[in-house]
């Protein structure tokens, strides 16, 4: 079950939140928990007792740092148990994932499994290093770590974040409706940009790279950039959505990443909770940049192959990761100078190109493949535009037009005069909930009409 | 105000999944005649069924089913795809004047293994084999199609498989002459078949291929049934903007009649017309011809000629056999998508006096019962 799913929406969701509404303020993480549980059960019934299990063996370990305080080593101990036991999950199934279980060929995997790590490990190590207090109360625990919102996708919440929402928040209906736009931003960018776009890309992505034009190679992996980002950021947006709608505050994942003028810029923009994951949790305690160059360029490239790894442990993955570090190494000296000098629009579109080619590296499962492709891009195949690139283009145009339009400064500026002047806000205002309805409308029917849509994150 | 229009927002949003989800599961007591499709009941629950995934999987897409007014939001969808630019839903195109099927390049490994099957039938038996692959709208209209569109291009798949048969299996290419026939109404516009006048055009060429004359159109009296068809095609799309199509019933007066219809089992019920006319209260209008799809049908007509025919094919065969019972005494029709074993457990060729496979090109495609017949 995923949010874009007409039993979510038309029947876990509306039952839920009345439910949760209706009981009394002591109960709400109880019925929380139970109904998490449901939505997990119903999405992994193969795997439901695993994370519970290591949530339960998270929860444990927190407990007893907690209580023997003064025991340094136990501590150490209980700490090292908990993050090495998490991670080791996350690892076997990463690297266990090619292997076919039973007698299916079906990859092993767990839904939101690797979310689910981070926060275990952010949890424990904060409760190590003394940041948090370890939560008591395991309902409430359990909450924080199989909390519906957050299971499938990011953002990935810290303990830290929610803490104070967890012990003690307040609903109010303006708050739940701030959280209904948000939700309903959210699965309009999944199934209305996200799930179109990606036909044209899957289209691309099947098709022989041996005769695929020029324009048709560039127009395929703008597809794929747009079915990503919008799928990616859709999720993010849902949950943070029904985290308001529970009365739960989230942080923001994405901020306009393709606005960016530089590399490290893009990846400050894109799924920030797992960058600042990363930053907190291995390059600083790596010592970042304060131990000399060498060692700063060495903890980068640590980072990204552990980025690469929580992905998926093949190839692809790890060029990727060795990609981005490599490009941010040289990033580094450069960075101010020459992004001083160089105009603006050039330096977005000089890192859409280079995130563009990352993306590549990411999506197409072998690096043949990938040069293949990349070499289409630049007109090896001498076709530059042929009648599927065109075909493409008259039942695409709109569908781009919206996913561009949308991550475009044009669109940015349009926001910020409409908050600027009054009048135009008020009449804005108005026909929110209307439009609203209309966008979920329109997702209703495309969900009806296609109930299988595929999920990505990166 | 921003207050305000939150709650707004709220209580809409609420309020509508839930009136929609409550409807869904409770509507059907208002409104009982409801579609077929809520014959799909909530699985089981059982241990076994919940591990392995199955049951989540029923339950979710059961769900999607019985949502309130689903053929209403397909529809929808079809409308907005549309709007958007989209020339085509749900491997349906949408041209100026019908709904074609998008054809996608077939597995030619499949096909090679059809024709060799059929190769190597022909050259068991002592009868002389036809082969007729039916164009289907996909392939007559392919013209009509948005320049550019991607479609395979069925009439050289045609010419492919032609040129594959060995020497002793006798084309019957009936492309031309469909292709001159096409401003008639010679296809459903909502469905994947031909309409009676189209297979009469692919009778009239063929029938004397096969040794005899043809009775000419004059003679036939054409009825129209009064009930609205809406095919396959129409039911991926919802899209109804070309209006119903209507079944034709093509009689000869003059001619001859049919003895008897039976499906093969010998106690089993026999019936003296092709035409099965309360099929016509279920959605598939198509088989008010020899009721539908079955294993094995067998025909005896009043014919004097002596000859006999057996004919393996698909559904497009179902509309054209009529016509042929003006010409031989005796049709069998073996249909291999119906049956599990082998064809010479059911009827032996050499009991004929000629055998005709009838496929239409789409079908032929990606057909994986062929095989059985070798």
């Amino acid at each position: 079950m995923s949010f874009s799913s007409i039993p979510f929406l038309c029947f876990f969701l509306p039952i839920t939140l009345i439910i949760y509404y209706l009981c009394p303020k002591k109960r709400k993480n109880l019925v929380l928990a139970i109904a998490s549980l449901a939505f997990f059960a119903f999405g992994e019934p193969k795997f439901v007792f695993v994370p519970l299990i290591f949530a339960a063996i998270t929860y444990f370990c927190a407990y007893n740092i907690e209580k023997h305080r003064k025991t340094k080593r136990l501590c150490k101990l209980l700490c090292a148990l908990s993050v090495c036991l998490n991670i080791a999950l996350l690892l076997a199934l990463k690297f266990k994932g090619s292997i076919p279980v039973d007698d299916s060929s079906s990859r092993l995997e767990i839904l939101g499994i690797s979310f689910f790590t981070l926060r275990a490990v952010s949890y424990t190590v904060d409760v190590y290093i003394g940041k948090i207090k370890a939560q008591k109360n395991i309902v409430d625990f359990f909450c924080y770590m199989i909390m519906f919102p957050l299971i499938i996708a990011g953002p990935i919440v810290r303990y830290e974040d929610i803490a104070d929402d967890l012990s003690n928040r307040t609903l109010s209906l303006s708050k739940c409706g701030e959280g209904v736009g948000d939700f309903i931003k959210g699965l309009s960018k999944k199934v209305i940009l996200a799930d179109n776009i990606g036909i044209l890309w899957s289209q691309t992505k099947l098709s022989d790279y041996s005769d695929l034009s020029a324009l048709g190679a560039w127009l395929g992996i703008i597809a794929f950039a747009f079915q990503i980002y919008y799928s990616f950021s859709g999720y993010s947006d849902m949950a943070i959505g029904l985290g308001k709608m529970l009365g739960f505050t989230f942080k923001n994942n994405f901020a306009m990443p393709f606005s960016s003028k530089s590399i490290s810029e893009f990846w400050g923009k894109w799924h920030i909770t797992l960058g600042t994951w990363l930053k907190d949790y291995i390059y600083l305690p790596l010592g970042a940049d304060k131990k000399g160059k060498i060692r700063c360029y060495l903890n980068i490239i640590t980072v990204w192959l552990a980025a690469a790894i929580w992905h998926g442990a093949s190839l692809n993955y790890l060029l990727w990761g060795f990609y981005f570090a490599l490009l941010m190494i040289i990033e580094r000296p450069l960075g101010t100078k020459i992004s001083q000098k160089i105009p603006k629009a050039l330096s977005v579109v000089g890192t859409n190109v280079l995130v563009l080619l990352g993306f590549l590296l990411f999506e197409l499962e072998t690096p043949e493949n990938a040069w293949q492709y990349f070499c289409a891009m630049l007109g090896s195949n001498h076709i530059f535009i042929d009648n599927g690139t065109v075909y493409a283009l008259r039942i695409y145009a709109l569908t781009l037009l919206i996913c561009f339009a949308f991550l475009s400064f044009a669109y940015l500026r349009c926001v910020q005069y409409v908050r600027s002047n009054k009048k135009m806000n008020t009449a804005v205002l108005a026909i929110t909930p209307l439009v609203q309805m209309a966008l979920l409308i329109i997702c209703m029917a495309y969900l009806v009409n296609n109930p299988q849509n595929p999920f990505l994150y990166m | 105000m921003e207050k305000t229009v939150r709650r707004i927002s709220m209580l809409l949003f609420l309020g509508f999944l839930f009136i929609m989800g409550m409807m869904s599961v409770f509507g059907g007591i208002f409104n009982s005649d409801d579609e077929s499709k809520k014959a799909d009941q909530m699985a089981q629950f059982t241990i076994k069924s919940y591990f392995s995934g199955d049951y989540s999987s029923t339950v979710q897409s059961y769900l999607c089913n019985i949502i309130f007014k689903h053929d209403k939001w397909q529809r929808l969808a079809t409308d907005i795809e549309l709007c958007s630019g989209k020339l085509e839903v749900n491997g349906v195109y949408i041209t100026e004047n019908r709904q074609i099927e998008h054809l996608y390049e077939p597995d030619y490994t499949l096909v090679d293994q059809n024709i060799e099957a059929v190769n190597e039938y022909a050259s068991q038996i002592s009868v002389p084999v036809y082969f007729m692959l039916a164009p289907t709208s996909a392939g007559i209209y392919a013209d009509e199609l948005y320049e550019n569109a991607p479609q395979y291009n069925q009439e050289s798949f045609i010419d492919y498989v032609y040129a594959k048969f060995d020497d002793n299996i006798k084309a019957l290419d009936i492309f031309m002459t469909m292709k001159s026939a096409d401003e008639e109404y010679i296809y459903y516009k909502n469905d994947m078949h031909w309409t009676s006048l189209g297979a009469y055009y692919a009778y009239y060429y063929a029938i004397s291929k096969l040794g005899f004359t043809p009775v000419s159109f004059s003679q036939y009296n054409i009825e129209r049934m009064s009930a609205p068809f809406y095919g396959s095609l129409y039911s991926k799309t919802l899209y109804d903007g070309f209006g119903a199509d209507y079944v034709d019933i093509f009689t000869c007066e003059s001619g001859i009649k049919v003895k008897s219809l039976s499906f093969g089992d010998e106690h089993g019920d026999v019936y003296d017309t092709l035409y099965f006319r309360e099929k016509l209260d279920n959605n598939d209008k198509y088989s008010l011809f020899l009721g539908g799809d079955f294993p094995l049908i067998n025909i005896n007509t009043e014919a004097q000629s002596g000859k006999s025919l057996l004919i393996i094919k698909d559904s497009y065969a179902n509309c054209f056999v009529p016509f042929l019972t003006q010409h031989y005494s005796k049709i069998t029709l073996v249909d291999m998508s119906c049956i599990s074993s082998g064809l010479d457990t059911l009827v032996s060729a050499d009991d004929y006096s000629q055998v005709l496979f009838l496929y239409n090109a789409s079908n032929f495609a990606s057909d994986t019962n062929l095989k059985k017949i070798a």
